[in-house]
C-alpha cells in the first residue's frame, strides 16, 4: 500500500494513458468497420469492368472515399477538420437557380412587369392596417398581360466578396389571359395623404402575387461554352413573345444606375406566336449547343453551334408533353450528351426517359434510349456513355420505405448502379447492383422525430457526393 | 530526476483524492443521466452523441472540469496557509525549476485523468446504450442501434472531437489549449502571489485565445453558417507562444522569490 502511495502518480498517469491509447487504437481499428460492399441484384458486375466509378459518402464531420475499379471496390476513410475539408463544398453541383463555373455562380431570377397598354384595374386594400399611414398606400392592381424581365447575377462561390455583378434582360416574354385575373400589389411611398395637393410620390413598387398566376412560372436552362454563358427561358406554351438562346456578353456592377444592366447578345431567336414551342433545356457539348424542347408536343434535340445556326435535330415522336413538361437532368461525358427525363403518372409511378445523343462534328446520333416505368423516387448522380454500354448511378427511394419516416428527404435511399447495353438499336439491361452501407442508419432518428422547427441540416446526414464515372 | 519524481508524486499526493472523487461523480452522474434519457421512446432512435448533449452529460463535465480548476488554485494556495509550507519548498536543496514543473505536471495528471475518465464514461454509456436499445422491439426493419456507433459518436461530436481529435492539426491544437490552460491557472495564482496584477492581462489573453480557439474548431464545421476561413494555426501559434512566455515569467517569479 505504501509502495502504491509512493508512486501514486505513476499510476494515474499510466492509467489516463493508456485509456487514451487504447481509445485511439480502437478508433483507428473501426474508422474502416463501417458496412461498405457491392451487392449485385441483377446480372454479372464484369459489365462494370471498363469504367471506374468514385465519390464520397460523407457527413460534415468525415468521409469515406470510394473507388471502384475493373469491378473491384476500395474505401478510405477521411476525417474532417474544416468546411474546406468537405469534398461536396468545394464542387458544388445541381444548384436550383443557377450554373457555377470557375470561382463565380451564376444565379437567375425573373422580375414581372404590366405589359404598356394592357387592361389594368386599381383595388385599394381597405383592410390593411396601414391605410391610415401617410407614407405608403397598398392597392391591388389586376391585369390580363405581363412582360417577364430577366435578371443574372454573378458573384463569387465563396462569398468572399459582397459584390455581384449583374445582366437584366428583356427578351421579349409575356404571358396574356383573356381577363384581368393576374393580381400584382402596388405599394406607393411618398407623402400620401388625402389632400392631393400635398401628395408627392417617391417610388412605386408592383410585386405579382404568385397564387393568381395559372401557369408554371418560367426557368432558366443556363450552360457554359468556352468559358461564355449562354441561357434559355424554360417557359411552357401558354407564353407568347419571344424566347431564344442567348449569350451574357457582359455584367455590369448591381449599382449602376440603367435599368437594362449588361449586355445580351442574341444567338437564335424564336416567335412563340407562330410556333407551339416550350424549352426544356440547353446544354454545350464539344463546341456547339443543344437545344432541348418540344415542338407541337413532340420532344426534339436541336443542335446549334454559337453563330445561331441550326445544324442537326433529332425528333422523338413516342417523347411528349401534353401533360406538362417533364424534369429534366443532362450529364455530359465526352462528345455524350446524356439526358434523364421524369413523367410524373397517376398511382404514384414515374416514368424515366434516358436518352444519350452523340454530337460529332456537326451531326447528332442517338446511342442509347431506354424507357421505365417504376413506383420508386430516383435521384440520379451520373449518366455516362462509352462505346455500347451506358452506365447509371442514381439513388432511389422505395414509396413503401419512404411511408414509415415523416417525408421523403428524411427518409434514406439506395444506391443502385445500372449497366445497359445497346445492339442493333436496342438497349436492355446487363447489370443492376446496390452500394450497401450504413449511411442508412443516420436516418433512424427521423423515425421519431418530426422536429424540423430548428432546421434541418442536410449536413448531419451521410449522402453519396461527386459521384463519378470515367 | 529521482528528487524530482519524489516532488511530483507529493504534489500529487494531497490531490488524487479528491480527484478520484470528481472522477467518479462523474462518471456515475452521467450514466444515470443517460438511463434517464433513454427511458424517454423517441430517444432510442437517437444517436448516441446527440443522446450525450441532450442528457445533460457535458454539463456534469463540465462541473467538474471547474471543480478540478478550483481544487488547483486551491492547491496552490494551500502552501500559503497554516503551514506555509512554500518557504519550505523555495528553500530545499533543489532547483526552484523543479517546483514549477512539479505542481505543473500533478496538475496536468489531474486534468488527464478527467478527460479519460471521461472517455471511460463514454465508454460505459455506449455499453449500456446499446444493451438496452438492442433489446428493445423496436422495428422490424430497421437496425438498431447505429453500426460502429460509438466510433460515429466520437467522430461526429463537438465535444469528443475536442477530447480526442483524430486529425493532426486537431491534435496539436487540442494539446496546445490543454498545456496552455495548466500553465494560466497556476501562473494566475503566482500573479497573485507575487502582486503582479498587471500581468493578469496575460491570464486574460490566454484565456481568450482558448476560448476562440474552441469556438473555432466547432464553427468551422458549421457549414450553414457564414464561411470561416481556417486559422486554426494561427490561434494554436499564438496560445504555444503565450504559455512560453508565461512558463519564462513564471520561473523568474519564483527564483527572484517574488512569489514570498
Amino acid at each position: 500500500m505504501n509502495r502504491l502511495r509512493n508512486n501514486i502518480i505513476l499510476v494515474f498517469s499510466i492509467s489516463a494513458v493508456l485509456v487514451f491509447i487504447l481509445t485511439y487504437a480502437f478508433m483507428a481499428a473501426a474508422k474502416d468497420n463501417s458496412t461498405f460492399f457491392l451487392k449485385d441484384l441483377e446480372g454479372n458486375r464484369s459489365a462494370l469492368k471498363d469504367i471506374t466509378i468514385s465519390g464520397y459518402l460523407e457527413d460534415r464531420y468525415h468521409g469515406r472515399y470510394f473507388e471502384m475499379k475493373n469491378s473491384i471496390l476500395n474505401s478510405k476513410f477521411v476525417y474532417y477538420q474544416h468546411q474546406n475539408d468537405i469534398a461536396m463544398l468545394g464542387n458544388l453541383q445541381n444548384l436550383a437557380n443557377a450554373i457555377k463555373h470557375d470561382e463565380f455562380v451564376y444565379t437567375y431570377q425573373y422580375e414581372y412587369e404590366i405589359s404598356p397598354g394592357s387592361k389594368t384595374a386599381e383595388y385599394p386594400k381597405e383592410n390593411s392596417p396601414i391605410m391610415n399611414s401617410l407614407s405608403i398606400r397598398k392597392s391591388a392592381v389586376f391585369t390580363d398581360s405581363i412582360d417577364i424581365y430577366a435578371r443574372i447575377s454573378k458573384r463569387y462561390v465563396d462569398f468572399s466578396s459582397p459584390h455581384f455583378d449583374t445582366i437584366y434582360f428583356s427578351p421579349g416574354l409575356r404571358y396574356t389571359r383573356s381577363s384581368m385575373e393576374i393580381e400584382f400589389n402596388k405599394d406607393v411611398y411618398g407623402d400620401v395623404s388625402a389632400n392631393a395637393e400635398y401628395q408627392k410620390i417617391h417610388n412605386i413598387i408592383y410585386n405579382l402575387n404568385r397564387e393568381t398566376f395559372p401557369v408554371p412560372l418560367p426557368k432558366m436552362a443556363m450552360t457554359i461554352l468556352n468559358n461564355e454563358l449562354y441561357f434559355s427561358i424554360v417557359c411552357t406554351k401558354e407564353y407568347s413573345g419571344r424566347n431564344g438562346i442567348y449569350k451574357a456578353v457582359n455584367f455590369e456592377p448591381w449599382w449602376h444606375d440603367s435599368k437594362y444592366k449588361g449586355t445580351v447578345d442574341t444567338i437564335t431567336s424564336f416567335d412563340l406566336d407562330k410556333t407551339n414551342m416550350e424549352v426544356l433545356g440547353l446544354d454545350a457539348v464539344n463546341d456547339n449547343l443543344i437545344l432541348l424542347l418540344f415542338e407541337d408536343n413532340l420532344f426534339k434535340a436541336r443542335l446549334y453551334n454559337t453563330e445561331g445556326q441550326q445544324l442537326d435535330e433529332l425528333v422523338f415522336t413516342d417523347i411528349l408533353s401534353e401533360k406538362g413538361l417533364p424534369e429534366y437532368q443532362s450529364f455530359i461525358n465526352n462528345n455524350c450528351l446524356n439526358i434523364y427525363l421524369k413523367y410524373e403518372n397517376e398511382n404514384n409511378f414515374t416514368e424515366n426517359i434516358i436518352l444519350s445523343i452523340q454530337v460529332e462534328d456537326e451531326n447528332m446520333s442517338l446511342k442509347h434510349k431506354i424507357k421505365k416505368n417504376t413506383s420508386q423516387e430516383t435521384y440520379l448522380y451520373n449518366i455516362t456513355s462509352k462505346g455500347n454500354m451506358l452506365y447509371v448511378i442514381a439513388l432511389t427511394k422505395d414509396r413503401d420505405e419512404i411511408k414509415i419516416y415523416p417525408s421523403e428527404w428524411q427518409a434514406p435511399g439506395h444506391f443502385i448502379i445500372c449497366a445497359f447495353k445497346t445492339e442493333k438499336d436496342r438497349t436492355y439491361p446487363v447489370y443492376k447492383g446496390e452500394l450497401v452501407t450504413d449511411a442508412a442508419d443516420d436516418y433512424s432518428r427521423n423515425l421519431y422525430n418530426n422536429d424540423t422547427s430548428f432546421g434541418y441540416n442536410y449536413y448531419d446526414y451521410r449522402q453519396f457526393e461527386l459521384v463519378n464515372v470515367r | 530526476m529521482k528528487k524530482m519524481y519524489y516532488l511530483i508524486n507529493n504534489e500529487f499526493k494531497g490531490l488524487y483524492r479528491v480527484v478520484l472523487v470528481l472522477v467518479l461523480v462523474l462518471i456515475i452522474l452521467q450514466q444515470f443521466l443517460l438511463i434517464r434519457s433513454i427511458k424517454y421512446y423517441p430517444n432510442r432512435f437517437e444517436r448516441f452523441e446527440l443522446l450525450f448533449s441532450k442528457s445533460g452529460c457535458i454539463i456534469i463535465f463540465l462541473v467538474c472540469f471547474f471543480a478540478l480548476c478550483g481544487l488547483c488554485i486551491f492547491n496552490a494556495y494551500s502552501n500559503y496557509t497554516e503551514s506555509k509550507s512554500i518557504y519550505t519548498l523555495l528553500t530545499l536543496p533543489l532547483p526552484r525549476e523543479y517546483m514549477y514543473f512539479s505542481k505543473l505536471i500533478s496538475y496536468s495528471m489531474c486534468f488527464l485523468t478527467l478527460l479519460a475518465s471521461q472517455i471511460i464514461s463514454a465508454w460505459i454509456g455506449y455499453g449500456l446504450f446499446y444493451w438496452y436499445v438492442s433489446s428493445q422491439q423496436i422495428a422490424t426493419n430497421i437496425t438498431l442501434p447505429v453500426n460502429n456507433g460509438l466510433f460515429l459518436a466520437f467522430i461526429r461530436s463537438d465535444f469528443f472531437r475536442l477530447i480526442l481529435p483524430f486529425g493532426f492539426m486537431g491534435f496539436i491544437s487540442s494539446l496546445a489549449v490543454f498545456i496552455s490552460l495548466v500553465c494560466t491557472i497556476y501562473y494566475g495564482v503566482i500573479c497573485e502571489r507575487s502582486k503582479r496584477y498587471f500581468r493578469f492581462a496575460i491570464v486574460i489573453l490566454n484565456l481568450s485565445l482558448i476560448v476562440l480557439s474552441l469556438v473555432h474548431r466547432i464553427n468551422s464545421l458549421t457549414v450553414l453558417g457564414v464561411y470561416e476561413s481556417n486559422y486554426i494555426h494561427v490561434l494554436t501559434a499564438a496560445i504555444f507562444l503565450t504559455t512560453v512566455f508565461i512558463i519564462y515569467d513564471s520561473l523568474r517569479l519564483i527564483k527572484k522569490s517574488a512569489i514570498v
